[in-house]
């Protein structure tokens, strides 16, 4: 069947145009029209979990969830009807009643979470809707993800984004009902798991259940100056942002418009960057002298180079010589060193270690 | 398994449930091959063994004995002593011998096992589905043979007129029986006219629906009836596999049905190039775990791939995008049973069945609680509730008046005893905002409480909530914790009904599905119908009928 590319559609009155295999939502946002949503990402399939992307569709008897439903030509949408939006409210009060308040430092030290800026809009407090609360503290003692579930709205983003996006598939919902959890299998820790520590998950969630541990208590939010910059660990260069406060580098976070990696992490990129301000970190060249390895100027360190290579080529031929790059160098690194090899010393002699 | 079966499509749950009744509980090494052997990530078979009451775990209490205690069970005349310290389980089927225990793998009422071999009450009318049934044993192939068994797919093999049937069904107007009353001629068009090669027929034995236990009778004493049905089905719509997805609470219907597909394909009625025909159909049973929401069409779908059955968004619908991925048509036992009865006696035959304008053949209704004879009766569509209360069902025990009665099981919604004159068809009800559903009565007589059977519901969609969407997961708990408060269990906060008001609202308007929507609905009809008896609990912290325990000191 031939489709038309593009179709027409009336959001809140307003004729707009959209493409075919769009939700409503992406459309509507396309367009400039807000709904607001709490377990959507859009790099996953739409679970439709919190219903607050809820809108009506002329001829539907019930709302429609946006985040889950196709744009179909003609379609007449309203997204901000009193009755939907006191239906968000009533929703955020019943997600808020299943947490414990003042526990949490997510919107303190990282930065407003989702959930807070949302209920903050609706004007949502905890103490409308009483009754038992949901999730706990969990006992992991991973380095790097601090998973306090009591924080969690069960909104399933993150199980999503670990086994969806980077088919780690180290959690899943797990239980049903109003004791659903989040857990790795047999509720083992994340060290015990799949997980690769690729941090996506903490990146996802709309709350405080899921921080970087290491940057827990280290600064408030707006001590935080966010950098900008590529990861020098692998030539694949994703981008990220290091979180600079008090001239210290605390943590990173995905840099979500870099081409390269499109804000995946992995393990080093997105917990590794403690090695900025480590003591042992080297800051100039080291030559050994009398055996003991003494700091030296780029200078020297060239000069020794030179001279020691000339002497080895001499005395035991090119083929003394192997080189092998890192896999933190780029390609243009790369290609440099085996020009070097090749041509300055003269041995095929060179490999990569992540060959290996 | 023989050469000439098929694969089986859906192995999963009961590669489980073979592990588990091996080793008495899944361990992690046991976990672990199945997900090897399925190709699966070990925490995603975690995440849907956690899902269901009774997979068992390394370390998950063992649910050894257990006992009812849902909506029907708890009723005051019903319940008999307290049994607080007992496990519960929720609605096994069997709230026509109350109150049923499970122990050893069985579920057992009152009346024994047997119960679950019992035919429907003679209604005095001839009867569509078990119509042969007291004149044979159905579920022994040859008998059924005896009495034109078979008959219908094997006529429809020889003509190869699929399109001539689906009109006979289409004419007939035959709509599911599985609660949405979706007319059963468009599904099957639709499946049929769906893209691609690989079709699946699946029958949703999975009635979890508290009250209903109309499925039960076919399962065990007419297997062969739903066999045909769905080798038909395939036939029409051009699948060659069918599915039955069975409740973990009839063990005895596998069974059943396990013996009758082996005995049908041993005689190449089904299976193989049937009767060395161009047609093979091959059937297989997959054994749910226990989980209400299974019944649901979708989160079937995702327990038959041993996903966690949580329901899928729609569109896409099963038609087009079903199990796998493909079409699949999913109906109830009773709609598919109802199938070779039309083709053999035709559409006009089968309209003339019911009652009234618009409501074509019979029905199977389950009527349970306070009545002198609970049960199921097949009745033609669109009798009235009087009728079938107080004619079929004996009337209210004790001689008394009806109180109150739900409809579909407890998601219909509920009505007082004013409406004895509603007929029990499709629409009639739905001016009520309430709906027929699965066709199952809890009928309340006066020394019932409203207010406490609400609060059992409420603690029954509680328990079954699968948890994937807001509105429900935490709906549903905070209605059973308003309900605890209105009959007394703690101190009661002012909005009370404006809460019970607001939150179902937003269930019914907001939840993902069926189960969510229509949980709030007798609470609902408690408001509406029920002030008074709700106003004294709630002002003055009486129960009129003396059920609810008014404890000061019990604040739990
Ligand atoms: C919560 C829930 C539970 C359901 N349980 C059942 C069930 O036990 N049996 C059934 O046939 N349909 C059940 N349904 C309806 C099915 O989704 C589906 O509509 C039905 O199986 C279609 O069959 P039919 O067209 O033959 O009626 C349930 C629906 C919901 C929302
Ligand atoms: S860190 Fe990555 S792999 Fe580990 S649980 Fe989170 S998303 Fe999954
Ligand atoms: S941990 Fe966060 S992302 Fe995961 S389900 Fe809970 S709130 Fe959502
Ligand atoms: S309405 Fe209830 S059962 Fe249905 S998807 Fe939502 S949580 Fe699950
Ligand atoms: S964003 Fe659509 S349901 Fe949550």
């Amino acid at each position: 069947m031939l489709k038309e590319e593009t179709l027409k559609v009336v959001i809140n009155g307003q004729e707009v145009e959209s493409s075919f295999g769009k939700t409503i939502l992406e459309c509507a946002r396309d367009s400039g029209v807000d709904i607001p949503t709490l377990c959507f990402d859009s790099r996953v399939k739409a679970t439709a979990a919190c219903r607050l992307c809820s809108v009506n569709v002329k001829g539907r008897r019930l709302p429609v969830a946006a985040c889950a439903q196709k744009m179909e030509p003609g379609m007449e949408i309203t997204t901000d009807s009193s009755d939907l939006e006191s239906m968000r409210k009533t929703i955020l009060d019943l997600v808020v009643s299943e947490n414990p308040t003042g526990e949490c430092v997510r919107c303190e030290e990282i930065g407003p979470c989702e959930l807070h800026t949302l209920t903050k809009r609706y004007g949502s407090k905890p103490g409308r809707f009483h009754g038992a609360l949901s999730g706990e503290k969990s006992k992991d003692t991973n380095p790097f993800i601090f998973r306090d579930y009591s924080q969690c709205i069960l909104c399933y983003r993150c199980t999503s984004v670990c086994g969806e996006l980077e088919q780690a598939h180290a959690i899943v919902p797990a239980g049903r009902g109003f004791g659903s959890r989040i857990a790795a299998a047999f509720d083992s820790g994340l060290l015990d798991s799949s997980c690769t520590f690729c941090g996506q998950c903490i990146q996802t969630c709309p709350t405080g259940a899921l921080m970087d541990r290491k940057m827990l208590g280290q600064a408030k939010a707006s001590e935080v100056t966010k950098v900008k910059t590529v990861c020098p660990y692998c030539g694949t260069g994703c981008g990220l942002n290091l979180h600079v406060a008090n001239n210290k580098v605390i943590g990173t976070t995905p840099d979500w418009d870099s081409p390269s990696g499109e804000g995946s992490l992995c393990v080093k990129g997105q917990f590794a960057t403690d090695f900025v301000g480590h003591k042992d970190r080297l800051k100039t060249p080291l030559i050994r002298r009398n055996g003991v390895l003494t700091e030296a100027t780029w200078d020297e360190a060239y000069d020794l180079i030179v001279e020691k290579f000339t002497q080895i080529k001499e005395e035991s031929g090119p083929n003394a010589f192997t080189f092998w790059t890192s896999a933190r160098a780029t390609t243009e690194s790369n290609y440099i060193m085996q020009k070097f090899a090749r041509a300055v010393i003269g041995t095929n002699n060179v490999d990569n270690c992540s060959r290996t | 398994m023989t050469a000439k079966k098929g694969v089986e499509p859906t192995p999963i749950l009961n590669a489980l449930h073979s592990m588990q009744e091996k080793e008495g509980k899944l361990t992690r090494a046991s976990l672990e091959e199945i997900a090897k052997a399925h190709n699966m990530p070990i925490a995603n078979i975690f995440d849907a063994v956690t899902f269901y009451h009774y997979f068992k775990l390394d370390g998950d209490s063992d649910k050894k004995s257990a006992i009812c205690k849902g909506p029907v069970c708890s009723l005051p005349g019903i319940k008999g002593q307290d049994l607080a310290d007992m496990r519960s389980i929720s609605c096994p089927g069997l709230c026509d011998s109350p109150v049923p225990i499970f122990a050893d793998g069985e579920f057992r009422g009152t009346k024994g096992v047997d119960q679950v071999f019992e035919l429907p009450h003679d209604t005095g009318t001839k009867g569509v589905i078990f119509r042969d049934s007291r004149k044979r044993k159905g579920w022994i192939l040859d008998e059924y043979i005896k009495f034109g068994g078979y008959g219908q797919l094997q006529s429809l093999i020889n003509d190869q007129n699929p399109e001539k049937a689906l009109g006979v069904l289409k004419e007939s107007g035959l709509l599911g029986r599985g609660g949405a009353g979706f007319p059963l001629a468009l599904k099957w068009g639709a499946v049929r006219n769906a893209e691609g090669s690989e079709k699946y027929i699946v029958c949703n034995a999975d009635e979890g629906e508290p009250g209903t236990l109309k499925d039960r009778p076919m399962l065990h004493l007419e297997p062969h009836l739903l066999l045909e049905a769905m080798a038909i089905a395939g036939f029409i719509v051009g699948a060659s596999h069918g599915i039955i997805y069975l409740r973990y609470e009839y063990p005895l219907a596998q069974n059943i049905l396990n013996k009758a597909i082996e005995a049908a394909e041993d005689a190449n009625i089904l299976g193989n190039n049937i009767n060395n025909t161009d047609y093979s159909f091959y059937l297989s049973v997959s054994r749910g775990s226990g989980a209400y929401i299974c019944g649901e069409e979708t989160s079937l779908l995702n327990s038959l791939e041993g996903k966690r059955p949580w329901p899928r968004e729609r569109p896409p619908f099963p038609t087009t995008s079903g199990l796998w991925g493909k079409p699949t048509a999913v109906n109830n036992v009773e709609t598919l049973s109802v199938v070779p009865r039309i083709l053999e006696n035709g559409a006009k035959w089968f309209q003339s069945v019911g009652l009234g304008e618009g409501n074509f053949g019979s029905k199977l209704y389950s009527v349970s609680g306070d009545v002198n004879r609970p049960g199921n009766f097949e009745l033609p569509l669109g009798v009235t509730v009087r009728e079938l209360i107080l004619n079929h069902a004996g009337g209210v025990v004790g001689g008394g008046k009806v109180k109150a009665f739900t409809l579909g099981g407890i998601s219909g919604g509920m009505l007082s005893g004013d409406f004895l004159d509603l007929t029990l068809d499709f629409k009639k009800p739905q001016e009520y905002d309430t709906f027929l559903g699965s066709g199952a009565l809890v009928v309340l007589g006066e020394d019932s409480c409203v207010v406490d059977f609400a609060r059992s519901c409420a603690v029954f969609f509680e328990d079954e909530s699968c948890g994937k969407c807001y509105p429900c997961r935490i709906g549903a708990v905070r209605m059973r914790e308003l309900m605890d408060g209105i009959s007394g269990d703690s101190s009661l906060i002012p909005d009370t009904l404006d809460h019970i008001k607001e939150i179902g609202d937003v269930m019914t308007t907001a939840s993902a599905c069926g189960l969510g929507q229509s949980a709030p609905k007798v609470l609902q009809g408690m408001v509406k119908y029920f002030s008074e008896e709700l106003d004294f609990h709630i002002t003055k912290r009486v129960c009129p009928t003396n059920v609810c325990g008014f404890d000061a000191n019990n604040t739990s």
